[in-house]
């Protein structure tokens, strides 16, 4: 009986301690599982884990470097940390070329769960986190392999000439490139004629298919860009980037004016010479001018 | 053979004597109304004279009228291509101050203005923007007695004049001149109605009256440059296009237009005249030299029995036809030969007809010295100090129609296309008529010299008195022979309308699939 009573027990008290294991691992790898949902979503347009620098630093043993409550504050608004002159923010700021980290919308917990991924994927045994691997075409060419044909597949999808498979917007819409046989862009984005040489192409590659602008992001989550389509827009921009140096600035603003002064011209000399002979005042015009005038 | 009937006008210049009674009875009927306050749809100018609008006359600046093509006739200043390429911006519109700025004076300035010093005046106001203006012209400016050299001079008649002819009529203008009643001469081949690009106005079927539809008039204003008489007018209030409506709710109900009725000089005559409508751009394509005959020749016999079995097929009622037969306009112009078109090289082929005026054509003015008159006047009696004479006397019979104070050309640039020819023939028939009724009532002439005229110029005596009574003695119903306007036989009663709808404009085009 009491044999079978201390089984019991046993039984028992394992059974309590299954059952706090499950609740307590449960806990951590479902927090663990938010943190790298969030992470793929939204950092790792940037930032990799144990693969080097992107557009933003490596974040593994970020933990070694900063304070948890530093990374807190800073992932919440880092330009309102730059303001404030923290050396540290403004260090990292000037490095990455003056790269605004934007403002991310989460909350503390969810940086918490962020930061419990990071330190999970630093700790030896775990992997290396990036968004890709070698940028390749689906032929296995690379970047620099790529020749006149890519860049200028990538210049007409940069101009609209050809449709993106899935239905976005050509880039043109907002972002500018200056060069050669190209009209001037849009004004909405940044002008990302030398957005190659800052980024290189894996920068390049990540905030296309997973943007952390939110503009660009809503623009391109339902139609997203496929690899094919970015190995050519990136061939067409480290192009365009070489091309820009010995590039003669176009400048489509203020020729548009000048266009538009001299279409107006014309135009007008064109309605000149079709109603030449239009009459043009009264037939008493003259009888008008002589009289007096009382008031 | 496609016999029409349509109802036609009669002005007989000699008769008129230029009180504006005939405007002012239209402008209270008509357009007395916001936007037409411009508008004289019946107007009266004197000749020489440049005329309301100004320079009406001088289709180079107003592009009206239809110009000869080849064998055919196009529209001067609009049509398909033309008006397409100028539809948005019409290039040769008269502007407001070719007509004139219309006004009335602040009359209320008069009895509300507070106590001062001087005396309150009512100042004009602009009928169109409301204030105050400086009164420029008006449709009768510097008018009667020929106007000044700015207006008499510029008469666009004036042309193919020699220098010595124009000279003596810059002598005279200042006392020669005669008047010239206008209204919209609803022609055979209208300008107005080729132009419009809305298909708005139409020729009516019974009678011939042009009209613009105020529902489809859509204010390209191709009217106005297209109509040589500037007769169609542009209401800038309501945006559509108005223009003489011959009165035709009057004339349906067999009274006499307002002007008509009410002329004083009883200058007027209304009557049907039957046409053959094939004819139409035959005619209005003939030779210059041969555009008043066949102007005159598409105008049918009503006796004739092909016409009247023809006219009947074409569903012209009988009483129209018997209208047609009593029509005082027809014996003027056909029968007699003395009535013209005015501006016949318009090609328009106006169904308005003049007798030309031969009063101020046929005096003369010679120097004569009074001063053994003068002696015998009373010492304080006015005495005029110049020394001519208005003389009316004729030494040869038709002496004064050769040394006419009026170049004959002029009379002819205005009523046949030129050709002083046709002007003498009817002078010199007017003139027969009052030899042969002089002869009749004061019988002081020499009979042979009488029988002479009449005979040269084909006259019986029977056909000079029926001149002499028409002119002269007419009654009401003489003078306007009006036909049962027959409603009860309009298209709308008997055919659906709606099936020409949206078959005009431009040709035949599709109706659009929603409809119309």
């Amino acid at each position: 009986m009491k044999v079978l009573k201390n089984l019991f027990y046993k039984i028992k008290l394992s059974y309590i301690l299954l059952a706090i294991a499950i609740i307590y691992f449960s806990e951590f790898s479902y927090t663990q599982y938010q943190g790298e949902t969030i992470f793929k979503k939204t950092c790792i347009a940037c930032h990799t884990i144990g693969r080097g620098r992107l557009v933003g630093p490596d974040l593994k043993d970020i933990f070694d470097r900063r304070s948890e409550e530093w990374i807190l504050s800073f992932v919440k608004s880092s330009q309102s940390m730059i303001k404030s002159g923290d050396p540290d923010a403004v260090a990292i700021f000037n490095e990455y070329n003056k790269l605004v980290m934007l403002d991310q919308n989460l909350t503390d917990d969810q940086i918490k769960d962020i930061m419990l991924y990071i330190k999970q994927q630093s700790s030896g045994s775990g992997q290396t986190i990036a968004l890709t691997e070698d940028i390749k075409s689906s032929t296995g060419m690379t970047i620099d392999e790529a020749g006149e044909n890519e860049v200028s597949a990538g210049r007409n999808l940069f101009l609209g000439k050809v449709r993106l498979n899935n239905g976005g917007p050509a880039c043109i819409s907002c972002h500018n490139v200056t060069g050669e046989n190209l009209i001037a862009g849009g004004l909405l984005a940044m002008d990302i004629t030398n957005t190659y040489s800052r980024l290189n192409a894996p920068g390049v590659y990540s905030i296309m298919f997973s943007s952390p602008f939110p503009v660009m992001n809503a623009a391109y989550n339902n139609n997203k860009i496929t690899k094919d389509e970015a190995f050519y827009l990136i061939a067409f921009l480290k192009q365009a980037d070489i091309n820009s140096a010995n590039q003669q600035p176009v400048n489509y603003q203020s020729n548009f004016i000048l266009m538009g002064l001299i279409g107006t011209v014309i135009l007008f000399g064109i309605y000149g010479g079709i109603w030449w002979n239009r009459k043009r005042k009264p037939v008493n015009d003259k009888i008008f001018k002589r009289q007096l005038k009382t008031y | 053979m496609d016999v029409r009937s349509q109802v036609s006008m009669l002005f007989h210049l000699d008769k008129c004597i230029g009180c504006h009674t005939c405007s002012i009875a239209c402008k209270n009927i008509w357009t007395d109304r916001k936007g037409a306050e411009y508008m004289w749809w019946n107007n009266v100018e004197t000749k020489p004279g440049t005329g309301y609008p100004t320079k009406w006359e001088d289709q180079d600046i107003y592009k009206g009228g239809w110009e000869k093509n080849g064998k055919s006739v196009s529209l001067k200043g609009s049509g398909k291509l033309k008006g397409l390429v100028n539809i948005f911006h019409n290039p040769h519109l008269p502007v407001i101050d070719d007509y004139y700025e219309p006004w009335t004076y602040k009359y209320s300035d008069l009895i509300e203005a507070p106590a001062q010093d001087d005396q309150p005046t009512a100042r004009p106001i602009s009928l169109i923007t409301g204030k105050p203006i400086e009164i420029k012209a008006g449709p009768n400016w510097d008018d009667d007695l020929s106007g000044t050299p700015d207006y008499a001079r510029k008469d666009p008649n004036l042309q193919n004049l020699s220098p010595a002819e124009q000279e003596a009529m810059f002598q005279l203008e200042k006392m020669a001149f005669f008047y010239l009643p206008r209204i919209c001469n609803h022609c055979l081949n209208p300008a107005c109605v080729a132009s419009c690009p809305s298909g708005a106005i139409y020729k009516r079927g019974e009678d011939g009256v042009v009209l613009i539809n105020q529902k489809v008039c859509r204010a390209w204003r191709m009217c106005v440059t297209a109509c040589p008489y500037k007769k169609s007018y542009y209401n800038w209030s309501t945006g559509k296009s108005e223009k003489c409506i011959l009165c035709y709710p009057r004339i349906e109900s067999g009274i006499a237009p307002a002007c008509m009725h009410s002329c004083v000089g009883r200058i007027r005559y209304l009557g049907v005249m039957l046409y053959d409508a094939d004819r139409i751009n035959e005619v209005a394509s003939a030779d210059i030299n041969n555009l008043v005959n066949s102007q005159l020749d598409i105008i049918l016999d009503p006796f004739d029995e092909d016409v009247i079995a023809s006219a009947k097929e074409n569903g012209v009622a009988d009483s129209t036809i018997k209208a047609a037969q009593d029509s005082p306009v027809y014996k003027f112009v056909k029968e007699w030969g003395i009535a013209l078109p005015l501006h016949p090289e318009f090609r328009t082929l106006p169904m308005l007809f003049y007798v030309p005026p031969m009063l101020p054509v046929m005096a003369s003015l010679s120097e004569q010295r009074n001063k053994e008159q003068l002696d015998k006047l009373d010492p304080i009696a006015k005495k005029w100090d110049d020394d001519w004479l208005y003389d009316t006397s004729t030494e040869e019979l038709w002496g004064t129609i050769e040394e006419a104070r009026f170049p004959l050309q002029y009379m002819a640039n205005l009523f046949s296309a030129g050709d002083t020819c046709k002007i003498k023939d009817i002078m010199k028939k007017l003139m027969a008529v009052r030899i042969h009724r002089r002869d009749k009532t004061v019988g002081d002439l020499d009979k042979e010299n009488v029988k002479k005229t009449l005979k040269d110029v084909n006259l019986s005596t029977d056909e000079a008195d029926d001149i002499y009574y028409l002119t002269s003695l007419a009654k009401f119903d003489d003078r306007f022979v009006i036909p049962p306007a027959h409603r009860e036989q309009a298209i709308e009663m008997i055919e659906n309308t709606g099936d020409v709808k949206g078959s005009s404009g431009f040709g035949f085009i599709e109706k659009p699939a929603r409809g119309i």
